[in-house]
């Protein structure tokens, strides 16, 4: 667990990324800069009943299915949540530019990747097979779709690494968790790379549950690309997306040793559970404990919270968007118009679930690098309790052109679990 | 069918799995998946369950080994064939 500013310093030399309306890095930008929502109509959703009839369901393109899997692994792996995990995590790892030997072990190569419930869009096809007496025909891939370890297992293999290969679970919290764990690795001296992302499979199996806990919007079924609207007085619950996100992290050393190209740096970061105290729930986070995860966070990185210029927040469209605001105000000391720039990526993808984390970190890379702030979008309409905290302007509505020097990116999760990452350009 | 059709359709199930093509070109009835193929022994439980697909037939867990060599599995398949053409024709004939 990270607990102070301590070892080596760690950077980000490859980004890859699955989302909706986006597959692979280059899509992603346009989409981040291009201001419209990506949810559309869900016709699967619509025809089983759901309150929810809107969704962000990612796509894999042909072309990134053909580089990324052979024929046979195509038809043994049917899990869209394994498929994006491997599709983002290698295409994160030839971004970096680091190669492999075919029959080279590297040990000082880890992988941490996360998920929710993998093959949640194919279990039931196996489940049905059992029941049947038909066990013999679930042929040799839905093991491997069953176990949340697949993702990162796989990917190892891929890149021939010899250190750890970890699947992390903490709900929402899951793909920042995944990077801050590689981050902890790195600066342990336990690797010098970590291929570290979180994965999310889309589909009815898996929403089902929280479209019965009514945390999905119903209010936006006829208007889809405005249904996702973190920050805003018409915010009606989240809408469910899936899709991967990958980040190559590296030692500056090793990175800079071998010419690598660069994104941003990961100063810090921290994550810690609310335990469901001073108001804090299932679905709903002890602010006492956002607080703290955010300062640790910045202790951790050796940042001040003056230095923070932009807020990637969780931010998922639900009741807890003000209360989220006013620890990011507690934590950061800052409030009115003293607070920084904010901008919820949701209101773009929606919300994926245990992939969001790290989606919204390629984002959050990608802003630095390239030097701009993709907009907030749906939320014309800023909700009173959020404007008691922050002023208006903060919100970033409209695509900024602009060099970011330092950014907060926070994930909450289901469980009231919270992790926090400190990002710097260069 | 005719022993031959069996092993190009054999042939064009196994191919898929066979990762340095240039091993096809070699293949005789004495060849083996797993050595001469280089094909995993979780790619022959696939292949069992597509030889099963593709031919309509049955392949019994006692009977699988026979899939690892080419001869074999020809034979094997070929007796299923006519085993289940017997059964037709003296459904047919009452």
């Amino acid at each position: 667990m990270l607990n102070g500013r301590t070892g080596r310093d760690v950077v980000v030399t490859g980004l890859g990324v699955v989302a909706p309306g986006a597959c692979g890095l280059d899509a992603f930008r346009a989409v981040l800069r291009g201001g419209k929502g990506m949810p559309a109509f869900d016709e699967e959703l619509g025809s089983r009943g759901f309150g929810c009839r809107v969704s962000g369901r990612a796509r894999l393109s042909e072309e990134a299915m053909s580089r990324t899997f052979s024929e046979v692994e195509q038809r043994r792996v049917t899990s869209n949540g394994l498929r994006a995990a491997v599709v983002a995590g290698m295409e994160a790892f030839r971004d970096s530019g680091l190669g492999t030997g075919e029959d080279e072990l590297y040990p000082n190569r880890s992988v941490v990747f996360g998920v929710g419930i993998l093959g949640v869009d194919v279990l039931k096809t196996g489940f049905d097979l059992i029941d049947a007496g038909q066990s013999k025909r679930l042929g040799t891939g839905m093991m491997e779709m069953q176990m949340p370890s697949s993702a990162a297992a796989t990917l190892a293999a891929r890149l021939g690494a010899g250190g750890a290969a970890t699947c992390v679970a903490s709900a929402c919290a899951t793909g920042t968790e995944a990077v801050l764990t590689g981050v902890d690795r790195i600066r342990r001296g336990l690797a010098d790379v970590v291929l570290a992302g979180s994965t999310e499979a889309d589909g009815h199996h898996l929403w089902g549950g929280f479209d019965a806990m009514r945390v999905m919007t119903r209010a936006s079924n006829d208007a889809p690309s405005a249904a996702s609207r973190p920050l805003s007085a018409t915010a009606a619950g989240f809408v469910p997306a899936s899709g991967a996100g990958a980040l190559l992290l590296e030692s500056r050393e090793h990175a800079e040793q071998r010419g690598a190209h660069i994104y941003c740096e990961i100063r810090g970061g921290f994550v810690n559970c609310g335990a469901r105290r001073n108001g804090g729930s299932m679905t709903a986070p002890n602010p006492v404990a956002m607080r703290r995860c955010i300062e640790s966070a910045l202790r951790d990185a050796g940042v001040s919270a003056d230095e923070i210029e932009l807020v990637s927040g969780h931010l998922t469209a639900t009741a807890g968007d003000p209360g989220e605001v006013a620890a990011w105000c507690d934590a950061l000391r800052r409030g009115g118009a003293g607070f920084p720039r904010l901008n919820a990526p949701k209101s773009i993808f929606g919300h994926a679930l245990s992939a969001s984390g790290a989606i919204e970190l390629v984002a959050c890379a990608l802003e630095l690098h390239d030097g701009f702030i993709h907009p907030s979008l749906n939320c014309e309409d800023l909700h009173p309790a959020v404007l008691g905290h922050i002023a208006s302007d903060c919100v970033v509505r409209e695509l900024v052109e602009t060099q970011v020097t330092t950014l907060a990116k926070a994930s909450f999760g289901f469980g009231d679990v919270n992790a926090c990452a400190i990002l710097r350009r260069g | 069918m005719e022993r031959e059709q069996i092993s190009k359709k054999l042939l064009d199930i196994v191919a898929v799995y066979v990762r340095d093509r240039a091993r096809l070109d070699t293949i005789t009835e004495e060849s083996t998946l797993v050595n001469e193929l280089a094909i995993s022994s979780i790619d022959l439980i696939d292949i069992l369950l597509e030889v099963e697909q593709v031919f309509d037939i049955t392949i019994d867990a006692n009977e699988a080994d026979s899939l690892n060599r080419v001869g074999t599995a020809l034979t094997l398949i070929e007796g299923k064939l006519n085993a289940k053409l017997q059964v037709e024709e003296t459904r047919a004939a009452g």
